[in-house]
């Protein structure tokens, strides 16, 4: 049986496909999860992907955050279950407290599509457990609220933690210590604003999203 | 001589047999009616809230700066604190200003501001009838 991940579908959703696709493509099996429903449906995974959820009324995620599927997806990370938010997941998981900090509109106020150069600051995560320390990758960023922000205190911890995920090798968006990515304390709840779905072929420009993927399946 | 009077008996048919018996009938009428009208009466009025959100200190507010640096080229000397950010306006319902000013502090803090990033000014005013 393939690993099955679930991909969580919002009214305004719109890279569930480009995740179910990049997720088959690495031997798993993608599973579309509507918001509305109340549970998982036993998958080992789940992707909160990118789009713009119940339209990022009032702030990205701030709505998505009461869809009752969260509720399920909670329950999930607080038994361990494997979850990932990329770019608007990133989003609704901060907002629903899974992730600590919040997400500003970018530096300079622009929306910026362009690819970007990552490292990988620790491999101890269910998005990097297949990739090498120090390791740079390019992935893209699709994105006007990625600008990650949090208080010092909750800085230093990410620090001392070891729980910034990724940074940007080059600061695109004037996100704190230019952070791409972050863990929770028990290292199974990621988010990213890069979109490691649209760099898992040679033909995207890259392929380089591939290993964050294949970690994640790895963790299931 | 007796009668039944448009079928409104207070506690079941009461048989109207004197004067006396009707006054007494009408002014237990009167009573319940206003024991009613008490209880029916809605006990809540309209506040008109309006809640300020605003960026933290501290938190870069990149429309507030661009806008205060193009001022001067517009003529406007002397302007600095610009910040940008949003209002939002509603009706509540509540008992009294009191409890309408902690619900709407409550729903401003849990859904319309991120305390990561944002604080908020709640006002609450009762709603004009007019």
């Amino acid at each position: 049986m393939p690993t099955s991940v679930g991909v969580v579908v919002f009214p305004g959703t719109n890279c569930e496909m480009d995740a179910v696709t990049a997720v088959g493509g690495l031997g798993g099996s993608g599973r579309l999860l509507w918001h509305g429903d109340h549970n998982l449906s036993g998958v080992d995974a789940v992707i909160v992907p990118g789009g713009f959820a119940h339209g990022d009324y009032l702030r990205p995620g701030a709505i998505a955050r009461f869809s009752p599927i969260m509720g399920a997806v909670t329950q999930f990370a607080a038994q361990g279950g494997p979850v990932v938010g990329i770019c608007n997941g990133f989003q609704v998981l901060t907002e629903a407290g899974l992730l600590p900090g919040a997400l500003q509109k970018n530096r300079g106020l622009k929306f910026l599509c362009q690819p970007t150069v990552l490292r990988v600051e620790t491999c101890d995560s269910v998005l990097t457990g297949r990739a090498e320390l120090g390791t740079e990758l390019s992935v893209p960023i699709n994105h006007f609220e990625g600008n990650y922000t949090c208080d010092d205190e909750t800085l230093s911890r990410l620090r001392d933690e070891d729980r910034v995920v990724l940074r940007y090798v080059e600061n695109p968006n004037g996100s704190v210590d230019d952070i791409a990515a972050v863990c929770n304390e028990d290292r199974n709840v990621v988010g990213l604003m890069p979109h490691p779905e649209r760099a898992c072929d040679d033909l995207l420009g890259s392929s380089d999203g591939a290993v964050l993927l294949a970690s994640l399946l790895d963790a299931a | 001589m007796s009668a039944l009077l448009d079928g409104r008996w207070l506690n079941g048919p009461v048989l109207i047999s004197s004067w006396r018996d009707f006054v007494r009938w009408e002014t237990e009428r009167d009573m319940g009616e206003r024991a009613r009208r008490i209880d029916c009466e809605d006990p809540t009025m309209n506040y008109n809230v309006l809640v300020d959100v605003r960026l933290r200190g501290g938190i870069a507010d990149p429309a507030g700066a661009t806008i205060e640096r193009v001022l001067p080229a517009l003529g406007y000397e002397g302007v600095t604190g610009v910040s940008v950010g949003k209002t939002v306006r509603f009706v509540m319902e509540a008992a009294n200003e009191f409890e309408a000013e902690a619900r709407a502090n409550d729903l401003s803090a849990s859904f319309l501001t991120n305390p990561v990033i944002e604080d908020a000014e709640v006002t609450v005013r009762p709603a004009d009838d007019t």
